[in-house]
């Protein structure tokens, strides 16, 4: 089984037939890190899209200190947050197609998008270090340690920005009166 | 173990990355205490609803339809689309992934500024050295032992003794002048003993200022 590293190589050296087995094995968790991000399915294809063609396209950069799914985080996290900067502060109504409960009924439903679209936007208030720190360690499990790589800080950083985060989604949303259930 | 403590370690209790004596000491305290136990329901509360953030899925279709859009989109791309300003420029725009372009860089605007302080060092300590410094120096018309005086002078003394030489030494113009006299009235013996009397540099500067070939035999 080729690594990583491997495949790029090939890519580099011409073998195109490598470039859709780096995508598949790559797509879902970015698009849905893309989509923590910016909040809809357009968007966040057309940016993991853009991820893709630019990792691709400057293939050679990568040196392979971090593994490919490292760098594709990194190159994410730039493209979102230069689209979220072209496009300026995130819409209630941009924050669409949350995942829910298919046996619960409309009211309960409605309630939940309701909560989620208030969490949705109490993340995106977060500094970009605090949002990046809780969104890849929560939801994509990620250790300090290659937190850190992906925002190009230490462990420790990764791991304050980690908490202060945290602390500051609990204050945001105790603010707005939310009644944080377990 | 006391609130403030436990409420430093809370979240790290709830990811279970702490020991597991921490652990136990964290579980007994939220026994024990409400405040903490509450803030411990929150911050639950909070991390647990971050972790069921997550899209619609968009469907099977589109995973199996997305690799071949983006190879197609590559291929479009590398095919003669205009890249664009950021494209162009992406190793100014995004450093951390072009470490190694900047790092290449970083080298080669050192080692030119090396060479150049090099070349300059160099073309500046070309210059012939100080007349004491010179080993193959001997003044001319003078003794082994009177030469090596000479050497030990100092840079001031060697000038002043320079041009008293230089008065005393016979010119070209004054030698021509003596050997064309000696010529017309004078013997051959005279001009043999000039000539031997002569260093070969002052023979050469003569035989220059009479331009006559016939005299280098």
């Amino acid at each position: 089984m080729a690594t990583d590293l491997e495949i790029l190589n090939r890519f580099q050296q011409g073998d195109t037939e490598v470039l859709e087995d780096i995508v598949r094995a790559y797509q879902k968790p970015l698009y849905h890190f893309i989509w923590r991000f910016v909040g809809n399915h357009e968007d966040a294809a057309d940016l993991t899209q853009k991820v893709f063609l630019q990792a691709l396209r400057y293939a050679s950069s990568f040196q392979g200190r971090s593994s490919v799914k490292t760098w594709l985080f990194r190159i994410a996290i730039n493209q979102s947050k230069n689209f979220l900067r072209d496009r300026g502060p995130l819409m209630e109504a941009d924050v669409e197609a949350l995942s829910h409960n298919a046996d619960s009924d409309p009211i309960s439903r409605l309630e939940q998008q309701a909560e989620r679209r208030i969490l949705h936007q109490a993340i995106t208030r977060l500094p970009e270090k605090q949002r990046c720190s809780v969104l890849l360690r929560i939801n994509e499990e990620y250790s300090f340690r290659e937190i850190g790589r992906i925002l190009g800080c230490s462990e420790r950083s990764a791991k304050v920005n980690f908490h202060h985060g945290v602390r500051a989604l609990q204050a945001i949303l105790g603010s707005r009166g939310e009644g944080v259930e377990r | 173990m006391k609130c403030p403590k436990v409420k430093k370690h809370l979240i790290d209790y709830l990811e279970g990355t702490l020991s597991s004596k921490k652990m136990a000491a964290i579980h007994l305290h939220l026994h024990d205490c409400e405040t903490c136990a509450k803030e411990e329901q929150d911050l639950s509360g909070v991390l647990g609803k971050v972790r069921t953030l997550n899209p619609q899925d968009p469907g099977e279709t589109f995973w199996k339809e997305f690799p071949a859009q983006v190879s197609a989109k590559l291929h479009a791309t590398q095919a003669g689309e205009t890249p664009t300003f950021r494209d162009r420029f992406s190793w100014w725009f995004y450093p951390m992934q072009y470490s190694r372009r900047w790092l290449q860089a970083g080298f080669s605007v050192f080692f030119v500024a090396l060479a150049s302080i090099l070349v300059f060092y160099f073309s500046s300590s070309s210059q012939p050295p100080l007349i004491t410094q010179r080993e193959d120096w001997k003044p001319l018309f003078l003794a082994e032992e009177e030469a090596e005086e000479i050497l030990s002078l100092s840079s001031e003394e060697i000038l002043e003794l320079s041009s008293l030489m230089v008065s005393s030494i016979p010119s070209p113009e004054s030698l021509a002048s003596l050997a064309e006299e000696e010529l017309t009235f004078g013997t051959e013996d005279f001009i043999q003993d000039l000539i031997e009397d002569l260093s070969d540099e002052d023979i050469d500067a003569l035989l220059e200022y009479l331009n006559e070939e016939e005299w280098k035999s």
